[in-house]
């Protein structure tokens, strides 16, 4: 009697009883094995019956046994990581750990960062450009430099919308594609609260970690929930009451100098405000006619103006009726101006934009710029991520990371009130991204915390930027954490103690 | 057996030997009285259950037998559909391949290589390089994919 003599049913039941690791081995001892091993309800038991962090609901998109595989292996080798001492997630030390070559990004990072926040609640985390930690409180937000681990700003609101409800669109100036360091950086938030009406300020830090205050005295808003903001730009509502015509102003925050956006229709409800090179557009909607995109020439600085007289117009209007275009983000455009011989210059060229569309599943899609002063939409039906239920999104430079949470919102919600140990929980998925020989590859990641230890496991994730196959980096969002898709950082806290933990996954 | 319990009717038993018949009653024996799993249990549930391979004390020092007459175990539980001692035998086969090389597997269970060494040299190179599988991933979902359904306005 021999091992292989065994029937087929048999034999997959022993391997049932494996895990990824064995799988692997024993694949390679002979053809009937190897055969075997091939079968999708042994991987799928391999997924299972792994200790490690993985989505519940993983194996309905892992398609092929070879994913399953890659998952399980990665997702051990992460493992193996934190076998020798795992991150502390959840315990009272506030240690921040990190490995990864810096260098060529001529930052230098110190491997052990230690820094307490002094809210109780941390209602909010935001990473940037892998230096600046933002941590929000109920009632304010605390910037850090994680090279130094210093803090270096911090604001103290009186009520709860003053700051941590809006839009927190971090923006950066003068910074070309590839130059991660350059460039200034906002975050806006309420001044004169005790006023009826608000006024905007901005907390701006300079490559150079110098931090001043911008204040827009005299410029009201009619809320400060959803301020768009881009490059220097953000994209302000007067309110009804105020004394210039209500309607959305064009800000150029380092002058404070205002333009008047002139949408083709007055009655369209602006959804999302993408800034790129030199343009800007405006998706907006109407009730009964869709969905507009419409494109703007970026004034330069002296071409925005205090007064009301100068009115920004669209150069390309396109609707469209799309079932349910969620919020695009901008991948790429390639957009060029051609002058004609009677003098009247004309764009051509497309935008590449990533948005999810009638969600579940999340595409890249192209607007073109048409001669008669229109945009067409394009979709490439190939290329779309199919598990983007509850998007969340947020920007880099030349990178783009795309959110998204694991757990539906109750759950979510519900995840701070629980027991952290609770294990079997994934946190969050993440992506992290490095250009390889002209090429976006990225990670991504799922997180969960298991027993005071993070596993995580990755799957690939693939778009088309300007014709060039990329992968494109994605991030997490679950209570408070963050994700930095350029760096492969991962923070996350407790939302209980006051404890920010970083943990590095860009060289996993 | 729950079909033929009741029956006067011999059982044939062609292909389970009398030592073999003789273990195999002595768990039966042993494990008397233990509720059956339900039915269709082991097909309905199987999916979703998490398998370890945890043995009890008893069932680890009765399967503590040569290779031939657990693999004759095996196929007898098979045949008899005693799906609890199946597993046993599952889970004891499956110990014996953890955390083995190839090399030391094919040595325990006596298993000829049939692999050519240039397959030997792709099987090495597990597991694929990451793009690749990647690129696969997508290539699949892509088949997978209908028609773009969306841009129904153009």
């Amino acid at each position: 009697m021999h091992l292989l003599q065994l029937p087929d049913d048999v034999l997959l039941g022993v391997l049932t009883f494996l895990q990824s690791l064995d799988l692997v081995q024993l694949r390679q001892t002979c053809r009937q094995l190897q055969a075997l091993t091939l079968t999708r309800s042994v991987w799928a038991s391999a997924y299972r019956n792994s200790p490690y962090f993985l989505p519940s609901n993983g194996l309905s998109f892992l398609q092929n046994v070879q994913g399953i595989e890659r998952a399980l292996l990665r997702a051990r080798r992460l493992d193996q990581l934190w076998s020798g001492s795992p991150p502390t997630m959840y315990a009272t030390a506030t240690t921040v750990r990190r490995r990864h070559p810096v260098a060529q990004h001529g930052l230098k990072l110190p491997t052990t960062i230690d820094f307490k926040t002094k809210f109780a609640i941390i209602s909010r985390l935001e990473l940037y450009r892998g230096r600046l930690l933002l941590v929000g409180g109920p009632l304010g937000f605390i910037i850090y430099d994680l090279e130094t681990g210093h803090e270096i700003y911090e604001y103290s609101g009186r009520a709860v919308d003053d700051w941590h409800d809006c839009h927190l669109s971090w923006t950066f100036s003068r910074s070309g594609p590839n130059d991660y360091c350059g460039g200034d950086f906002y975050v806006p938030f309420r001044r004169d609260w005790e006023r009826k009406e608000s006024t905007i300020a901005f907390v701006r830090i300079t490559p150079s970690m110098d931090v001043s205050i911008i204040d827009a005295t005299g410029i009201q808003v009619s809320n400060i929930f959803g301020i768009e903001m881009g490059l220097d730009f953000c994209i302000i509502r007067y309110p009804d009451k105020f004394k210039r015509t209500p309607g959305l102003r064009l800000l150029h925050i380092p002058t404070l100098k205002t333009c008047r956006i002139s949408q083709s229709r007055p009655d369209l409800t602006l959804n999302d405000a993408i800034f790129i090179p030199g343009y800007f557009l405006l998706k907006s909607t109407d009730t009964t006619l869709g969905d507009y995109f419409e494109l703007f020439a970026l004034p330069n600085r002296q071409g925005c103006h205090a007064d009301d007289n100068v009115a920004l117009t669209p150069t390309h209007v396109g609707r469209f009726k799309l079932k349910r275009l969620g919020k695009p983000k901008f991948l790429s455009s390639d957009i060029s101006s051609t002058r004609y011989s009677t003098g009247t210059a004309s764009l051509t060229g497309s935008v590449w934009l990533l948005a999810p569309i009638a969600t579940p599943s999340v595409s890249p899609i192209r607007l073109v710029l048409q001669p008669d002063a229109t945009l067409s939409l394009h979709i490439p039906d190939h290329n779309s991520y199919s598990d983007s239920q509850g998007l969340y999104w947020t920007d880099y430079p030349k990178f783009l990371t795309v959110i998204f949470p694991n757990l539906e919102e109750k759950k979510a919600k519900k995840f701070c009130m629980e027991d952290v140990t609770d294990t079997d929980r994934v946190v969050a998925r993440g992506i992290t991204s490095l250009l390889v020989g002209g090429e976006l590859v990225a990670t991504l990641y799922s997180v969960g915390l298991r027993a005071q230890s993070v596993a995580a496991v990755d799957e690939g994730f693939y778009v088309e930027v300007n014709r060039t196959e990329a992968i494109l980096p994605m991030s997490i969002y679950a209570g408070a954490s963050a994700f930095d898709g350029f760096r492969g950082l991962f923070c996350v806290a407790s939302g209980r103690m006051g404890e920010v933990h970083v943990v590095d996954f860009s060289d996993a | 057996m729950k079909n033929v319990g009741e029956s006067d009717q011999p059982i044939p038993l062609p292909n389970v030997s009398s030592s073999v018949l003789k273990k195999v009653l002595e768990y039966c024996e042993h494990h008397r009285g233990e509720p059956l799993p339900a039915p269709d249990a082991d097909t309905s549930q199987d999916d979703t259950r998490k398998r370890t391979t945890d043995i009890s004390e008893w069932d680890q020092k009765f399967i503590t037998v040569d290779q031939e007459m657990l693999f004759e175990i095996i196929l007898a539980a098979n045949y008899l559909d005693i799906k609890s001692l199946l597993d046993v035998g599952c889970k004891t086969v499956a110990n014996m391949i953890k955390g083995k090389t190839p090399e030391e597997i094919r040595k325990l269970f006596n298993i000829v290589n049939d692999f050519t060494p240039e397959e030997e040299v792709r099987l090495l190179a597990l597991p694929h390089s990451y793009h690749q599988l990647i690129l696969s991933f997508w290539h699949h979902q892509a088949q997978i994919k209908k028609e773009n359904e969306w841009a129904e306005d153009r």
